[in-house]
């Protein structure tokens, strides 16, 4: 009886997954559905350090906020949370709203949120296009899945952002997130791209190796396997497969296809405000078509008035090797993430050290000074994304969390040392 | 680890767990040998879950080497084949241009090795191993055959009919695969043989 019993219990433990968080959406719209979309400069306008009166234990005591995009999300360091938010002038009934979903992405806890922004003429000026005279305050309500909201929220303005020269980046891993961080999109696909700004994140990294056919496609792993795609025949090695197998056979694991290195960065060039990308290159075979894409879509954002950058990384000596024999143009960036005697080898332009080698300061500071950039992986812990922020004062994080660096930033960061990049 | 995975170690741990926990000593069946038993399985495998097959599962076949000792508490290796998938679909719309025929199968080779006890006429084991997951997909008459290696998680349970020196039974087995998240079922027609007693 007591070895039935156990098999019993290690079956329903067995039957049960992880649950896929799905995100929550007004039923009826919400007032977003009679609202019209506000000049860009009303949700620019609402980029600042805001102070929590209410719910402390869900979004922390202060929370940082900025526009990307059409949107504007909010960034905690409780919780990791996070809100991602349109806005609306309600032209009936007069004001500028902001509505969208709420999330902790540790603890998985997420709802609906609803903000007004006052004083009231301060919203009616933002919805005309004209600058208000003073900060504004954020009041309203949050809820719990898909209810409606009706637990009060008041975001009191409490500094504008810190904007530094040069500038701070925060890279997102994976171009957004981690399928597993559950952010509402896979990893490495082009809708986890298309939702990156909003994320927090400035810039992405991505992940690009060759099919059999010779096309550069956005993957991390060198098999497919259960643990980032779907499909009963979609397994075994990545090279192995042509881009009409893996089209026919394989999706990530939100349903979306394994994109094409040219897709993600023609995403990243005509629907983003992003402003690089670092094209992790998992295979030296993949240099040279990464090469071409990168070098295609600078021109490409170029003609239509954006400057976006394009880096290769190349994470080991061999990587560094095939890059030189591939002989790239003059203006192709590059970035090592060895040691800096490897990155002037290269003639790359950035460093990028794991994270877990510490904040080496005095070397980061040589290496900035010397014209090249910083740029850490991969941080995702509050701790030690401020120790690195204020020892190190890199140009970039890397991360899975980006809204979480971006609101350390604002809390505790400093100007990268050395010029502009 | 996967969170499945996870799961699977701890089927296979509490499983583990009842055997040795069970009430009593296990009755081996002839108490007093230890025996080299050498056995064939044949059957029917059939896979679990949602997958996209026209045909599920097909004839299955192993080779077993198994120790036991007086108590009846064992140990086992088995070399095994199971055919699980197989398909043909037009594709459209996926591969731009034109529509495609495209077939598709998948088939398992495994090595497992494993504890098990024998308690009256029945006989429950758990093992772990390598299976060797085949795949064949051919599109626009471009095949290709890559393999995927994944650790294999197994339970069992078989009861005998004939149960001397030769043994004659039939059973379940149930195999989880790790990074194909395959999970399949092998229904058996067990015959077995001591080659070795003794006291």
């Amino acid at each position: 009886m007591r070895l039935c019993g156990l098999l019993i219990v290690a079956f329903v433990v067995t039957a049960c997954g992880t649950p896929e968080w799905e995100m929550p959406v007004f039923n009826d719209g919400g007032l977003l559905k009679n609202a019209t979309v506000p000049p860009d400069q009303a949700s620019a306008h609402l980029e600042a350090v805001f102070r929590v009166d209410g719910p402390t234990s869900t979004f922390g005591d202060l929370v940082a906020s900025r526009s990307r995009d059409g949107g504007v999300s909010f960034f905690s360091s409780a919780n990791m949370g996070y809100a991602i938010m349109r806005p609306g002038c309600m032209d009936l009934a007069g004001g500028l709203v902001l509505e969208g979903y709420w999330r902790n992405a540790t603890g998985g806890r997420t709802g609906l949120i609803r903000l007004f922004v006052e004083p009231p003429d301060a919203a009616a000026a933002l919805c005309d296009g004209i600058a208000p005279t003073g900060p504004v305050d954020l009041h309203g309500t949050y809820g719990s899945g898909n209810d409606i909201p009706d637990l009060p929220i008041h975001l009191a303005w409490e500094s504008p952002l810190k904007k530094t020269t040069p500038p701070f980046r925060v890279v997102a891993h994976r171009g957004g997130c981690r399928t597993s961080d559950q952010c509402g999109a896979s990893e490495n696909s082009l809708e986890v791209i298309r939702i990156a700004g909003s994320l927090g994140a400035d810039a992405i990294e991505i992940d690009a190796q060759l099919t059999s056919d010779g096309i550069a496609i956005l993957y991390h792993d060198p098999s497919f396997s259960d643990r980032l795609v779907e499909g009963t025949y979609c397994m075994g090695q990545v090279n192995e497969f042509p881009l009409a197998h893996i089209r026919a056979l394989c999706r990530l694991e939100y349903g979306e296809q394994v994109p094409t290195l040219n897709d993600a960065l023609r995403v990243v060039v005509e629907e983003t405000s992003l402003v690089a990308v670092w094209i992790d290159i998992k295979t030296p075979d993949a240099i040279p078509a990464c090469i071409a894409a990168s070098a295609y879509w600078k021109e490409r954002a170029k003609a239509i008035g954006r400057e976006v950058r394009f880096v290769n990384g190349l994470y080991s000596d061999d990587m560094v090797d095939a890059w030189l024999q591939a002989e790239p143009p003059a203006d192709a960036v590059c970035l090592v993430e060895m040691d800096p005697k490897d990155v002037r080898g290269a003639g790359c332009e950035v460093w990028a050290p794991r994270w877990t080698r510490g904040p080496m300061d005095s070397k980061v500071r040589k290496v900035q000074e010397s014209g090249r950039t910083v740029a850490f992986w991969t941080l995702d812990e509050s701790e030690f994304i401020d120790i690195v922020l204020k020892e190190a004062r890199p140009n970039a994080l890397c991360t899975n969390r980006p809204g979480l660096v971006f609101q350390r930033f604002q809390m505790v960061g400093e100007s990268p040392w050395g010029p502009t990049p | 680890m996967t969170v499945a995975n996870r799961d699977n170690v701890v089927f296979i741990v509490a499983l583990l767990v009842g055997m040795a926990a069970a009430p009593g000593r296990v009755m081996a069946k002839e108490p007093g040998f230890h025996a080299l038993e050498l056995g064939i399985w044949g059957g029917y495998a059939l896979p679990v879950g949602d997958a996209v097959a026209d045909k599920r599962g097909g004839q299955s076949l192993a080779i077993q080497v198994r120790y036991r000792s007086p108590s009846g508490l064992g140990a086992y290796v088995e070399g095994s084949y199971a055919p699980l998938f197989s398909s043909k679909s037009l594709v459209n719309g996926d591969i731009p241009g034109h529509t495609v025929e495209m077939s598709n199968s998948l088939d398992a080779w495994m090595v497992i090795g494993g504890l098990g006890v024998d308690w009256r006429f029945l006989r429950l084991d758990a093992g772990l191993g390598l299976a060797m997951i085949s795949m064949h997909s051919t599109i626009d008459r471009v095949t290709i055959s890559p393999l995927s290696l994944n650790l294999v998680y197994s339970v069992a349970a078989t009861a005998f009919f004939i149960d001397r020196v030769v043994r004659l039974g039939a059973g379940v087995r149930a195999y989880f695969a790790s990074s194909s998240g395959l999970n399949f079922l092998l229904f058996t027609l067990n015959l077995g043989a001591d080659v070795v007693r003794r006291h």
